[in-house]
């Protein structure tokens, strides 16, 4: 007798693997009609006074307000017993369904039954009644045990996955996502709901889903991390990040200085936010027992400290600082005389370019002046700079990481020079194509429009087009000259970023590596988990065995590279790049916005 | 066949909602009845025509006075001094007799905006020569030749010659006179070289034209023999060249343009687009 269209939805039925063994019993769990779902997650014997008094259990101290259903096993070898109270249950369906026991009042009973090694559901073996509606359903077979002790990485990849992912790996996902959230969701339920139980219904739990014990390796990690947590937190990470919550460092101009110089950013990212990750690792957690983020965040840390601990001890004790210092310091003075020879260079007929002689001349020895400089600057530099950097290798006490940007803040300090001209010639080119373009119109009688965006036709003034006209010529014909020193100083200055760039791309590496769930992954693989398996058990009805695998290493590598925003969020992308090249735009390095601040 | 034979000596409308019995392609005789052919056809007289096509060489009379002074002036026959004081009191004279032709009532407003003009004008150009000079220093003087060639040709192209075409469009063939004569002036010796010609090329070919529309009296011989005697000075081909291109735009063309007539063949029709008269 249906009452709907056939396939007007599919119904879920989560029951757990270990209870196809156990005898019969009620089926406590949790269901829901609109999302066509029911989850078991445990089997209460019933009491002895149940077989003959239904209603008496009305009256218990709990409201057995999560059973949903039966479970009846005609394998059980104890079963004689079981059978018949099972088949007594169902005949008494009414009483159970006016007596409000289940979680939704007019819902019919859910019945699982297992003869041999056939599952089948309220004895049809197609269709499940609930409140009337006819739907076919599937039995999904789940590990529940695996499931608490690895919902952890599975809401890790939750969040992760809701910021980016494209469409079809992400319906697949979402699918695989939402059997977890239902399943980890109803096992969360389920512990609060045997926490608040009384003891004597918890005696009669034939099967709990249900952890008492952290596992002894999340205990070990906890201990372990307790104590050089407390340190860090209390030494370090509190007052640094009460530093940064101070007033003074949210003026604005007080900010871009902190955020220019990449390793304040760094130190900013790895130190500064701590606190409000702390908080929010307290909401919102499903599993109770899961490693905190605390431990998490404080492992990374201390994996970053140890490298650059280590990458410090090296340095010192091998003393190749001052001979690198010294010869990094005669390297920066030879870039500068080179840069003098390409100076002049330019100034006389590069490539047989003609350049216009006395532009290109002024040009010439305004850059020269600053090269000058720039030589001055590094002669008063030299007898400090190997106490620089053997000093500022300490850094690697707060991890390898602030090493790695205090040299991307060095190179940049010392290229400083190639940033002043690109950004001098980036300006003069830009303007003058801004210009050009528009005495163009004026040229040819028209005028931009700005208000409409479009070109309209103009009625100029004699002297108007004469001034213009002259102007135009002039910027013409000095144009090649200052194409070629913008293209010189670009391609200089794109050469320094792309340094930089593998700098920081290493840096924010290290900054997404899941360190903690490598170990993990590595010591006690069902911890971590990370792909779902669906294989099919039996046909008819359909019968679906979901298995939690562990997390591959390649995902793993994945994680630490997928939250980073996109190329296309950042305006990064190589048409980007030629557009602001060609235009003379100027070219930001490659700064992650933090979701604070905006890209500069 | 009797029927069909009635329907047919009933006129046959162009319509297409009544059957009229005959076939999809039947073609009637009163087919383009309504066909007009050169309706508004003009007679055009020769020496009528002779005489507006001398507004064309007016134009290219500016061009080659330009073009002969700028070699003067390169083969150092002319002085730039002379040039500066010449061209500005033909100036000041033809600005006189425009405004005693115009009777112009705004006086003082009109006279200052001028003024103005003229003061902007000077100052910049006196001010930019120097860099006007070596602009194009690095350039090949072919390409500057060839550049300021092609922009005499735009100047003649788009230049204004009454008509109500598509194609007229002043400020572009002014600017492209400017740019050329700024072309020509970086190729000579001294600032006072480049500023004179372009004041020079300025007022040729942005005053002169205003003064000349008003103005409505032939000067064409005048100005043709002048033209004539400097360019020979400069290269008898020139002159061989200029007096035939002469002779072509001023006597060929209207006779090629006379003989053409006979062959038009407007059509007009029903078919035209409706033309909304006030």
């Amino acid at each position: 007798m249906w009452k709907g269209p056939r396939g007007s939805g599919l119904f879920r039925i989560y029951f757990p693997i270990e209870c196809l063994n156990r005898p019969s019993a009620f089926t406590i769990g949790y269901v829901d009609e609109s999302n066509k779902w029911a989850v078991v997650t445990g089997l209460l014997r019933p009491s002895e006074s149940s077989a003959r008094d239904p209603e008496g259990q009305d009256r218990g101290s709990t409201p057995l307000s999560s059973l949903i259903g039966i479970w009846i096993n005609r394998d059980d070898d104890r079963g004689g017993g079981g059978e018949e109270d099972a088949l007594h249950w169902t005949g008494d369906h009414s009483l159970y369904s006016s007596s409000s026991l289940s979680s939704s009042s007019d819902t019919d009973l859910l019945c699982l039954s297992k003869t041999g090694e056939v599952l089948a559901v309220n004895g049809h073996p197609d269709h499940y009644l609930c409140k009337g509606r006819a739907f076919e359903f599937v039995i999904i077979l789940y590990d529940s045990a695996l499931f608490l002790a690895s919902c952890t990485l599975m809401q890790l990849m939750n969040n992760s996955d809701d910021d980016d992912g494209d469409d079809a790996g992400d319906r697949r996902n979402n699918r695989q996502q939402d059997n977890v959230q239902i399943i980890s969701g109803s096992l969360a339920k389920h512990q609060t709901y045997v926490d608040s139980c009384g003891s004597e219904i918890q005696k009669r739990f034939a099967f709990s889903a249900h952890r008492r014990r952290k596992p002894f390796l999340l205990h070990v990690a906890d201990c372990m991390f307790a104590f050089p947590e407390y340190l860090l937190m209390n030494l370090i990470l509190i007052p640094s990040s009460w530093l940064s919550n101070l007033r003074f460092f949210q003026i604005p101009a007080i900010k871009m200085m902190i955020d220019i110089p990449s390793t304040l950013n760094q130190m900013k990212i790895r130190y500064g936010s701590y606190q409000t990750e702390c908080l929010t690792a307290q909401t919102g957690r499903h599993c109770p027992k899961q490693p905190s983020t605390r431990n998490v965040n404080v492992c990374c840390l201390f994996g970053d400290v140890c490298l650059g601990l280590l990458t410090l001890g090296f340095l010192w004790t091998s003393g190749c600082i001052d001979s690198y210092a010294d010869r990094f310091i005669v390297w920066a003075e030879a870039v500068a005389v080179e840069f003098e020879s390409l100076l002049h260079w330019l100034m006389g007929v590069p490539a047989g370019l003609k350049v216009n002689e006395p532009l290109a001349y002024f040009l010439g020895h305004f850059f020269l002046y600053h090269i000058f400089l720039w030589k001055a600057y590094l002669r008063t530099l030299r007898p400090f700079w190997s106490d620089i950097c053997y000093y500022s290798c300490l850094s690697g006490c707060l991890g390898l990481t602030v090493q790695l940007s205090l040299l991307q803040d060095l190179i940049s300090m010392m290229t400083i020079h190639i940033y002043c001209f690109y950004v001098y010639a980036a300006r003069l080119y830009h303007l003058q194509i801004v210009a050009l373009s528009s005495l163009w119109r004026l040229f040819c009688g028209k005028k931009l429009n700005v208000l409409r965006k479009r070109i309209d036709s103009a009625s100029y003034d004699i002297d108007q087009l004469f001034a213009g006209t002259l102007f135009f010529t002039i910027l013409l014909f000095t144009f090649p000259t200052t194409t070629l020193f913008y293209l010189v100083f670009a391609v200089l200055r794109l050469l320094v970023l792309s340094i930089q760039g593998m700098l920081s791309t290493s840096v924010s590496f290290m900054n997404k590596m899941p360190v903690y769930w490598f170990f993990l992954r590595l010591v006690r693989p069902s911890s971590t988990a990370g792909r779902l398996n669906a294989s099919v058990v039996q046909h008819e009805p359909l019968c679906i065995y979901l298995q939690l695998k562990p997390i591959s290493f390649r995902e793993l590598f994945r994680m630490s590279t997928r939250n980073a925003p996109s190329a296309e969020v950042l305006g990064n992308t190589w048409t980007s790049l030629g557009k602001k090249l060609i235009l003379g735009e100027l070219i930001y390095p490659w700064i992650e916005p933090s979701p604070k601040s905006h890209p500069s | 066949m009797a029927m069909s034979c009635d329907r047919s000596r009933k006129k046959w409308q162009k319509v297409l909602y009544k059957d009229q019995g005959v076939s999809d392609n039947y073609v009637d005789e009163s087919f383009l009845e309504e066909m007009k052919k050169n309706l508004h056809i003009r007679t055009y007289e020769f020496w009528a025509v002779v005489r507006e096509s001398n507004v064309v060489m007016q134009q290219i009379y500016s061009v080659w006075i330009f073009v002969a002074v700028y070699f003067h002036m390169r083969n150092f026959v002319l002085t730039p001094q002379f040039l500066f004081e010449m061209s500005s009191a033909v100036t000041i004279v033809g600005y006189i007799v425009n405004f005693v032709i115009l009777h112009e009532n705004a006086l003082t407003k009109s006279r200052w905006k001028d003024g103005k003009t003229m003061g902007i004008f000077l100052i910049l150009g006196f001010s930019l020569s120097p860099i006007l000079m070596t602009l194009t220093k690095t350039i090949s003087t072919d390409t500057i030749y060839a550049m300021t060639f092609f922009m005499l040709l735009a100047n003649l192209l788009f230049h204004d010659y009454g008509t109500d075409a598509a194609i007229v469009s002043q400020a572009f063939s002014l600017n492209a006179a400017i740019f050329a004569s700024i072309c020509l002036a970086s190729r000579l010796p001294t600032t006072w070289h480049a500023f004179s010609l372009v004041t020079f090329a300025f007022e040729l070919f942005a005053l002169w034209p205003i003064l000349r529309r008003n103005l409505k009296i032939i000067l064409s011989f005048l100005l043709g023999s002048v033209v004539t005697v400097s360019v020979a000075t400069v290269s008898s081909v020139a002159v061989v060249v200029f007096l035939l291109l002469h002779l072509f735009i001023t006597i060929l063309c209207p006779a090629w343009l006379i003989r053409l007539q006979p062959y038009k063949n407007n059509i007009h029709g029903p078919w035209d687009e409706a033309v909304i008269k006030q």
